[in-house]
């Protein structure tokens, strides 16, 4: 059993790098393509404006770097398995990675004889007695002026970008842009003549001129910057195996249209996801087994045939609709104005009690508060669900009920009570065991609807938002949680199969 | 198989009860606690109180006794004003006095303090964090807790002095000495220096490691910020232009000493470090414990402002995304101020009985946008599309009936845009009234420009034999875009023009405009200044390089926007705008479709609501005694 679970265990890493790849590669390949949202947040800028404004994103989230590349370095940072230099931590719980290395100038030819190479590092080392205040203070410093630096280069490109736009638009150059508006820099190439005979050439020359001599400071800059690095100024994350290799804990990243950590996002939206869905499987067990125990005992009934279409009638109805007319009738005060409209809490729940009180009128207390709140969320998230579980445990049950052992029970004399519980009942358990692991992740994604009607931020409403914006890492972070539920609840199902009916080994 | 209660059974109950018994307990305990807790919070916040009045007092004290400070009640004695912080003798000096109500409410006979007031707002802000937060919802958070040294008159929409006491101006526009207000002081009783000016600028803007590229990248005409004392500044501009002025003295001044506690990365990452010298202060600034979104932003009363203090004890925002339950929200007085939709506001403005509670504003401001169809004026994919041709542009605009669309498709609350600036902004021509709907005058200028239905097919051809066929590209979703698009296949039908829809994901918008890849496209451009510089949208040089000219106009507008950004006097550069707007008039480069005003669901349990061309004052609102 146990070589069993380990195995499908680490069947499951392969997996989820599939799904992940699989759902990244769509959503990129998509027109607009990763961030595209980004750059429509923009408003009406000035095109160079904008340029530089874009450039500075692509830089700090890697958006220019092929698809592949952006889906691996994403894997890398997401797995406890590190290769190569390893992260610090600073004080407050930050990540410090290896300084990025400048990017290399396109088209420098035109500009330079040859592209200055990275200055020879001198290795650098604390006194052996520094405070850690003082390595801090060292390493903050530098990396200020290696950002500097590095934002010198950013807007020397945009710039250079921006002159060689202009110039082979009025040239009525074809094709030098690709789909998504960038500069094919291999077709300017070609061009170079066309650029060089132009009036604009002092300006691009000049502009050039610049990218390569910032080139060449941020890469003394970021020299500058690894050796104080490398002489650690904060203590290393996670802890080394063999030479480069070294595990520590996963990186979400961050979600760049949110610019929040992805690890922060979640833990804000998962449990009200959790609690909305721990208060409702409840009570879709609680009414649709009995309900479906019933209609099995009594098939044919009036009880069977009613209760069966009611909730076969529940389950039809959208529940987009049923939220609606719930807020409108409901919680209107213009009708019944029962409950609340939105939200988890009311506006003074922080100055209540957790309990509620009687002293001097009745107070909800925020424990009653939460409840009254959820109350028609729930409502919407259960009521379709009912249909599904009663008609399952209905016909389980109506299987046993003709097996030759409930024969033989009935035969000895057991109460008809007894044969109910006691056999039939037990052994229709077992699609209820798995229904109720396939049920929870559905849940997870279907609580979107309610979650949007309901203004209640929760993990459904932080998924679509990720697909609607094509947040990289906040997409990827929740496939994979969502994949990974689901995997999980495939296994653990096969190991209650295994308990719940001796039948089935994994031997 | 008995099922008999044994000991075993007893143990476990006995074991379940006493936990539950104890959890109970532990509750009722907690809560004694919080009680008392409670109790000793108001007390101190009453102790604040008391403190902020008494500071008041003490202050204004001090200035009857200096007596050349400007009160503004004695204004008919001339006042002998300190001007030797100036720059240089003889360039003109603008001084403001303290700012005050644009409707004082503390002359009402019911006049109270406290309340609450909660807005509810439509999407969810990301953060609020100044200058890292972009969206207009954290800019209406910011506006409450953060100032900037100008700000702009609600009712005249003049740039006056907020933090800024007084400002020198280079006639030539390369310089201005800004004197900050001597009682001026963030939340937290420091006082606003000229450091904080600088740092704001310099460290906080300008630090390459923040997040702030998006006004990073505009400011580029402010070259540095030097301090030249504890209360003035100097601002250098690399070249003069007419909107040098707004920039420099728009930005929010920050306090150095709050924001330079935290790392880059800790602002980078924040939701909710915002600290100022405004009105309203947020409740909740432990850096360990900031907003989230999805929870309320509460705000308080700043005690310590400097300013007309308001009467309300604080602002609440929530966030509510379906209409249905935004409005039943407002209905049910769980919030007091929704932006309702379009047949919302017509539907309940218009019931027997709403007005008793609420108040129902339309107005237009500065801030008041407007959609409209552009035309590709320009080459799409290396060929001229039909729109290149001003006489079929102008036909364009007169075979729809822009009246009716608003009536029908809109619910008929907005105006007929008239130009790229539209009233209240002094920046529209008066004089140009919008195009007439007129099929026939169309169908002459189409004649005109040879597109006639020669094979007799009902479609128009050119002397070629092409027939006019054009594609229209909207953004998915919404369903007034869909009814837009269906009235204008029809109008185009009508005189024998094919328009084939063409819907596309709104993010994929950018790259629709970037590349020019479309005949023609409808959007909407929204003001955040009654004169919006109009070189991002209209200058040729917008053309180039993937800018925002994307319907690649080019009629010679060029001499007007550069003479507008070079213009330093007011009333001078509005007439170049009006000369301006007339050509934009007399080319249609867009059919101007509709100007779009504000609407608001404002509850009765407020009073002195006014609506302003700048926008809403929240902070004049009070709950009346009673």
């Amino acid at each position: 059993m146990l070589t069993y679970i380990i195995r499908r265990l680490l069947f499951m890493i392969p997996t989820l790098i599939g799904i992940t790849f699989l759902v990244f590669m769509i959503i990129a390949m998509a027109p607009g393509g990763i961030g595209a949202s980004l750059k429509v947040a923009g408003g009406q800028m000035e095109a160079t404006s904008a340029a530089v404004r874009e450039a500075y994103l692509e830089d700090r989230y890697g958006l220019d770097d092929p698809p592949a590349i952006q889906y691996l370095r994403w894997l890398g940072r997401v797995s406890p398995l590190k290769f190569g230099t390893r992260d610090q931590i600073d004080p407050t719980g930050q990540f410090i990675r290896s300084p990025k290395l400048p990017k290399e100038p396109k088209l420098w030819e035109w500009f330079a004889s040859n592209l200055s190479e990275y200055p020879e590092p001198t290795a650098f080392a604390f006194e052996p007695d520094e405070t850690d205040k003082i390595k801090i203070r060292t390493f903050r410093r530098q990396n200020n002026t290696y950002a500097q630096a590095r934002a010198g280069l950013i807007t020397a490109k945009a710039q250079l970008d921006q002159l060689l736009g202009a110039q082979a638009g009025i040239a009525n150059l074809k094709g030098f842009r690709d789909s998504k508006g960038k500069i094919k820099y291999d077709v300017i190439d070609k061009n170079r003549a066309l650029f060089e005979s132009s009036e604009s050439w002092d300006a691009i020359n000049q502009a050039g001129n610049t990218l390569v001599a910032n080139y060449a400071t941020a890469q003394i800059e970021w020299t500058n910057l690894k050796g104080i690095f490398d002489a650690q100024p904060f203590p290393q994350a996670g802890f080394g195996i063999l030479g480069p290799i070294s595990i520590s804990s996963p990186d979400l990243g961050r979600s760049f249209t949110k610019s929040r950590p992805v690890i922060l996002l979640i833990k804000d939206a998962l449990p009200i996801t959790i609690m909305l869905n721990l208060i409702a499987l409840p009570i879709i067990y609680f009414i649709a087994i009995p309900c479906g125990m019933l209609a099995a005992v009594k098939a044919g009934s009036l009880f069977d045939r009613l209760s069966g279409a009611f909730f076969i009638g529940l389950w039809s109805f959208p529940i987009p609709l049923a939220g609606v007319l719930a807020i409108g009738y409901l919680s209107s005060n213009e009708y019944l104005g029962l409950f609340p409209v939105a939200g988890l809490h009311d506006a003074g729940a922080d100055g209540f009690t957790y309990l509620p009180t009687f002293a001097g009128g009745f107070e909800r207390g925020y424990l009653l508060d939460i409840v009254w709140h959820v109350f028609l969320p729930i409502m919407c998230l259960v009521y379709g669900g009912f249909a599904v579980l009663s008609k399952q445990t209905r016909a389980a049950m109506l299987d046993n009920f003709n097996m030759d052992y409930v024969r033989t029970a009935k035969a000895k004399g057991v109460s008809h009570k007894n044969v109910i519980f006691a056999h039939v009942f037990r052994n229709s358990l077992l699609p209820l065991i798995t229904m109720f692991v396939s049920i929870f992740p559905a849940m997870l994604a279907g609580s979107v609807v309610i979650e949007m009607i309901f203004t209640i931020p929760g993990m459904g409403l932080l998924t679509l938002e990720s697909i609607n914006l094509r947040d990289r890492e906040l997409l990827l972070a929740n496939t994979m949680m969502i994949s990974a539920v689901n995997l999980m609840a495939l296994l653990l199902a096969d190991i209650l199969y295994a308990f719940a009916d001796p039948r089935i080994s994994f031997k | 198989m008995q099922n008999k209660f044994g000991l075993k059974d007893f143990i476990l109950i006995l074991l379940v009860s006493l936990t539950l018994i104890v959890s109970f307990l532990a509750m009722k305990q907690d809560d004694r606690r919080w009680q008392q807790n409670e109790t000793i919070n108001d007390k101190i916040g009453s102790i604040e109180q008391l403190v902020a009045r008494l500071d008041s007092k003490l202050e204004s004290g001090i200035m009857i006794s200096g007596s050349n400070n400007s009160n503004g009640s004695n204004a008919n004695s001339p006042v002998i004003r300190d001007e030797s912080w100036t720059k240089q003798a003889g360039v003109p000096i603008q001084w403001f006095d303290m700012p005050t109500f644009s409707a004082d409410p503390r002359n009402e006979d019911d006049y109270k303090l406290g309340g609450f007031f909660k807005e509810t707002f439509e999407a969810q802000p990301v953060k609020l964090t100044p200058v890292l937060a972009e969206d207009t919802y954290a800019r209406r958070i910011g506006d409450q807790v953060l100032e900037s040294l100008g700000d702009l008159n609600s009712e005249t929409l003049q740039l006056q002095g907020l933090l800024a006491e007084a400002w020198q101006y280079d006639p030539n526009g390369y310089w201005l000495r800004v004197k900050i207000r001597k009682n001026a002081r963030f939340s937290d009783g420091e006082p606003v220096t000229a450091e904080d000016v600088r740092w704001s600028f310099h460290d906080y803007i300008n630090n390459p490691q923040l997040e702030t590229e998006s006004l990073r990248s505009i400011m580029t005409n402010i070259d540095r910020i030097d301090v030249v004392d504890d209360k003035t500044v100097d601002i250098f501009f690399t070249n003069p232009d007419a909107y040098n002025l707004q920039m420099a003295l728009g930005f929010y001044v920050l306090p150095k000493h709050f924001y330079s506690q935290f790392t880059t990365s800790q602002i980078n990452q924040s939701t909710a470090l915002v600290m100022g010298s405004g009105p309203f202060k947020l409740q909740n600034l432990d850096p360990e414990d900031q907003w989230t979104p999805g929870t309320d932003i509460v705000l308080v009363r700043n005690e310590q402002y400097w300013g007309p203090k308001p009467a309300l004890a604080g602002m609440r925002f929530d966030t509510i995304t379906e209409d249905v339950a935004k409005l039943t929200s407002f209905i049910n007085g769980e919030t007091h101020m929704i932006t309702p939709s379009s047949p919302q506001y017509v539907e309940k403005s218009s019931q027997p009985g709403w007005d008793d509670n609420a108040y129902s504003v339309k107005w237009f401001n500065m801030r008041s946008g407007y959609g409209f169809i552009g035309w590709q004026c320009g080459p799409r994919n290396g060929k001229l599309t039909p729109f290149h041709d001003k006489r079929v542009r102008q036909a364009m605009t007169l075979n729809l009936d822009r009246e009716l669309m608003i009536r029908d498709i809109w619910a008929g609350l907005d105006n007929v845009a008239v130009g790229p600036n539209n009233p209240p902004s002094p920046a529209a021509n008066p004089d140009i009234s919008p195009w007439p709907y007129d099929p026939e005058r169309a169908k002459a200028l189409l004649a005109e420009a040879g597109w006639i239905d020669r094979d007799g097919n009902g479609v128009l051809e050119d002397e070629n034999g092409v027939e006019f066929e054009f594609e229209f590209t909207r953004a998915s979703g919404g369903q007034t875009a869909e009814r837009m698009q269906k009235y204008l296949v029809d109008r185009c039908a009508a005189i024998g023009i094919r328009c084939i829809p063409k819907v596309v994901d709104w993010s994929l918008y950018d790259q629709i405009m970037k590349t020019r890849n479309f005949d023609a496209i409808t959007l909407g451009w929204s003001a955040s200044s009654p004169e919006s510089d109009p070189s991002q949208i209209w200058h040729t040089k917008s053309i180039q390089n993937q800018g925002h000219n994307f319907i690649q106009w080019d009629a010679g507008q060029d001499q007007y926007i550069d003479a507008i950004k070079a213009e330093l006097d007011f009333d001078k550069r509005m007439a170049i705008f009006h000369q301006f707007h007339t050509l934009v008039n007399e080319e249609q480069p867009y059919t101007f479709i509709r100007s779009v005003p504000w609407k608001r669901f404002i509850s009765k349990d407020f009073s002195n609501v006014h609506t302003y061309p700048k926008g809403l004052q929240q902070r004049e609102y009070y709950m009346p005694a009673n």
